[in-house]
């Protein structure tokens, strides 16, 4: 197989797995948190689970602890009204990008994954904010009086008030790094040349090509031409 | 071998060794806690508890008795609710089942135990419970355990919290709780009032009440006998729950009970369903609110009787009140969920966290003069504790060496049994400066509160058998009286018969039993289940236990002796023969000489190794 080929197939595969990376990381929570307590420690810590689409845990049990201390929780996260369209999105277009033409790969696949580190940032920046509104937009009217504002931990552990509470990312935010990683990987593995057409006789990539003799040849003079100068 | 191994090996096995040592000296440490704590706890088979424990049985409607320190579970106390097994208020027509039902429902939740008090000491004598539910209180023998008197509070719906006026114990006073218009019936929720009420300690006849708007909660008395507080909620007098927490002051009312007394005296009070009313804006300085953060709840007066602490329940604060100016000298800030508080003599409070699931422990003068090191430590308990009382708190003298964590929920603290979970107590020993969790019990729902009496206390004072009354029926006086369809059965029960083994009645005739159980040793209670009758009754030695039923379709009811007595308990019963309408009766022995003769004097078979 030519290297041109080989090139061609590897940016092909690299991106049907991310993109599948992509569609996999909907069935698993991109973030997670855990509530300790007391009364509600081991296997009885409430839990919550952020996927791209939908929010899932012991949301009940939360919301009626919530009720005592006046925050509200949002029933949905905005973001996980387009999450789920970036992430298709990403995957749709990573094929996409692969099934351009050569010269078009590489600027077409840092787009994409450019494309999907943005909607992450927006989206952790968005949940930071929410965080912080959970903990300090309280109800004034709550019933219980002497809770500090608070904001929960993004990542990491803090203590709030008889609850320590502890978040991390799921597993479905190491498949979209890993899939961002690997589309970023394919980006690097396409060719960077801007020839018209795609072809091992005349791509200068290609050993054994007259392109790739005539630039081995132009390298090689000017080489010689550093030597003499130094 | 290879190195490689080899040099593995020398890695491994120091990590190993260390990790195994320190998980042993973990091990170790935790072996020397519990061996420690249990031998705090550890009581001999045989030997005597220090303490009994009075805890209210919430809606089991009764008292549980339980020993300190051991956590042994000694007796419930029927009250408000019929226990069969004891034959108490099981069976109409008994003494017991007239009691309570004319008191009301044949159920109860009782919550706050008071143990009578001279000179600022338990002295043995009663106990004192309210019914929540249904407005009445019961006043319990401790020279028997027994309930002994019933009585429903006119004015109150909901009767919640309970205390004694100290230091005469003259009084038992009692919050209304639950507000509504017991003057005219009236269901709009603007005219609902609620009552303090005052009851005579010995009859629980109330003699007057003082009217309030909002909630009474719990109740503790000063010691001078001047002024009774309660804690109030609701002073919103709102029927939602979002309405009863929206002002942010509530109060802690105070009492006064000799200005109370004269106004009664002077006729200023109004006459409600028989009950002198006394309305505060009638009579000044008789009721003082001292507005205290919203909806507080334990309300506690220090054993020297300086202060009162409101416990804030919604705030996490404890409000200190100078018991004499009513002045609030400050406002700790001890953990969330403050519930109650408790004391051990040596000027210290521990107060209840129902939030954190804690008890904190902290310093009063501390706390008043702004000294931040007025927390002095803090325990975990399991979980969410609602009462917390300590040894003899209640008095001028607490022992300071036990506290009872009242737990709310138990969440797998033991056994998994079901939904329905058993409640949780929990032993902690106060006597250092340092808390320490020393042991666990179970018990049915569900304890609200406690009270500790010192086994010296009660030494001389527990009954062990019955004196015979005069009612009670003499051995060799049994006996059968007939007055049209009443018949009378005096009877005796004595290892192991019961006297008479048989007697006849007429289908429907209404049937008195009296059956004295005329043993003189202490623990041969016997007791009388008449099959398919529902008819059981427990009869302690000397005890004479009255109970009317009627009698069922012709044919033979056995009776028997249900708690277990002597080799011969399963043949310890006897015959109830019902006979049709009209059908001649007979007295027996007296009729069946035969089948008396039979069994008095059994034949007596040739020995078959002769």
């Amino acid at each position: 197989m030519s290297r041109v080929a080989r090139i061609k197939l590897a940016t092909v595969l690299l991106a049907f797995v991310a993109s599948g990376l992509l569609i996999a990381s909907l069935t698993v929570p991109l973030w997670r948190m855990r509530m300790e307590a007391p009364q509600y420690r081991d296997e009885e810590a409430l839990r919550v689970n952020v996927y791209p689409q939908s929010m899932s845990g012991d949301l009940h049990e939360i919301h009626t602890l919530n009720k005592f201390i006046g925050v509200t929780l949002p029933e949905q996260l905005p973001q996980t009204r387009w999450l789920p369209v970036v992430l298709v999105g990403g995957a749709v277009l990573s094929l996409i990008a692969v099934s351009l033409p050569m010269r078009f790969r590489r600027r077409a696949l840092l787009t994409v994954s450019s494309f999907l580190v943005i909607a992450l940032l927006i989206s952790a920046a968005m949940a930071q904010w929410q965080l912080y509104k959970i903990g300090h937009d309280r109800n004034p009217h709550t019933v219980l009086r002497g809770v500090k504002d608070f904001t929960p931990p993004l990542l990491g552990k803090q203590k709030i008030e008889n609850f320590t509470v502890s978040a991390w990312l799921g597993a479905g935010a190491y498949l979209i790094i890993a899939a961002i990683s690997i589309a970023i990987g394919g980006a690097f593995v396409a060719c960077g040349e801007s020839c018209p057409i795609c072809n091992p006789d005349v791509c200068p990539n290609e050993p054994g090509s007259s392109a790739y003799l005539a630039r081995q040849m132009e390298r090689e003079k000017q080489d010689l031409g550093t030597t003499k100068d130094g | 071998m290879n190195s490689r191994f080899l040099l593995s090996l020398i890695a491994v096995v120091p990590f190993t060794l260390v990790s195994c040592s320190v998980d042993s000296a973990k091990k170790q440490k935790l072996a020397e806690q519990n061996a420690s704590a249990a031998q705090r706890v550890y009581v001999a088979p045989g030997k005597l508890d220090d303490y009994y424990a009075v805890l209210s049985g919430g809606q089991s409607g009764s008292i549980f008795i339980f020993g300190i320190p051991s956590c042994r579970f000694l007796k419930e106390i029927p009250i408000f609710e019929p226990r069969a097994a004891l034959g108490y208020a099981n069976n109409p027509g008994s003494e017991n089942w007239k009691r309570l039902h004319e008191s009301g429902p044949m159920w109860g939740d009782t919550h706050h135990p008071v143990a009578s008090q001279t000179d600022g000491r338990y002295d043995g004598k009663w106990v004192w419970i309210n019914d929540k539910a249904n407005g009445r209180i019961a006043k319990i023998d401790l020279k028997m355990f027994e309930t002994s008197v019933i009585k429903k509070v006119p004015n109150i719906q909901g009767a919640h919290g309970l205390a004694a006026y100290l230091p005469s114990c003259k009084y038992i006073y009692v919050n209304g709780e639950l507000e509504h218009d017991f003057s005219n019936k009236d269901t709009e929720a603007s005219k609902y009032r609620s009552v303090i009420a005052f009851l005579d300690a010995q009859t629980l006849e109330t003699k007057f009440q003082v009217m309030i708007v909002g909630n009474a909660d719990i109740a503790s008395s000063g010691k001078d006998g001047r002024y009774v507080f309660s804690t109030m909620y609701n002073t919103e007098n709102a029927v939602t729950s979002e309405g009863m927490i929206e002002k942010d002051r509530d109060a802690v009312a105070a009492i006064d009970v000799p200005l109370a007394e004269k106004a009664v005296a002077e006729g200023k009070a109004t006459l409600i369903n028989g009950v002198p009313v006394i309305k505060p804006e009638n009579v000044p300085g008789v009721l003082t609110l001292v507005p205290v953060p919203k909806n507080p709840h334990g309300c506690n007066v220090t054993p020297d009787g300086k202060y009162v602490l409101a416990s804030g329940k919604l705030s996490p604060t404890v409000t200190i009140i100078d018991a004499h100016t009513l002045k609030v000298v400050a406002e700790p800030e001890v953990g969330l969920g403050p519930l109650h508080t408790t004391f051990d003599g040596r000027g210290n409070a521990y107060t209840s966290l129902f939030i954190d699931s804690q008890i904190v422990k902290w310093n009063i003068e501390k706390a008043i003069k702004g000294d931040p090191s007025y927390i002095v430590d803090r325990v975990d308990v399991h979980y969410n504790v609602g009462h917390t009382k300590a040894a003899g708190a209640d008095t001028s003298h607490p022992s300071g060496d036990w506290l009872l964590s009242l737990n709310k929920l138990s969440k797998g603290m033991f056994l998994p049994v079901g939904p329905a979970m058993p409640e949780a107590q929990e032993l902690v020993d106060i006597s250092g400066e340092k808390m320490k969790l020393v042991a666990a019990f179970p018990s049915l729902p569900e304890p609200h509160d406690a009270v500790f009496i010192p086994r010296e206390v009660l030494a001389d004072k527990v009954r062990q058998t019955y004196e015979l009354d005069p009612t009670a029926v003499k051995l060799g006086e049994e006996k059968v009286v007939r007055k049209g369809n009443k018949v009378d059965v005096y009877m005796t029960a004595i290892r192991s018969k019961l006297v008479p083994e048989q007697f006849e009645v007429h289908t429907g005739d209404t049937v008195t039993l009296h059956l004295t159980n005329v043993e003189t040793v202490r623990d041969m209670t016997h007791g009388f289940a008449l099959v398919d009758h529902g008819i059981n009754i427990a009869v302690d030695p000397g005890q004479t236990q009255v109970v009317t039923f009627t009698a069922g379709k012709p044919g033979t009811y056995w009776y028997y002796c249900t708690w277990f007595c002597s080799a011969l308990h399963l043949e310890m019963r006897g015959r109830m023969l019902v006979k049709p309408a009209g059908a001649p009766l007979h007295d027996h022995p007296v009729g069946v000489p035969d089948q008396g003769k039979a069994r008095g004097a059994p034949k007596v078979e040739a020995n078959i190794y002769e």
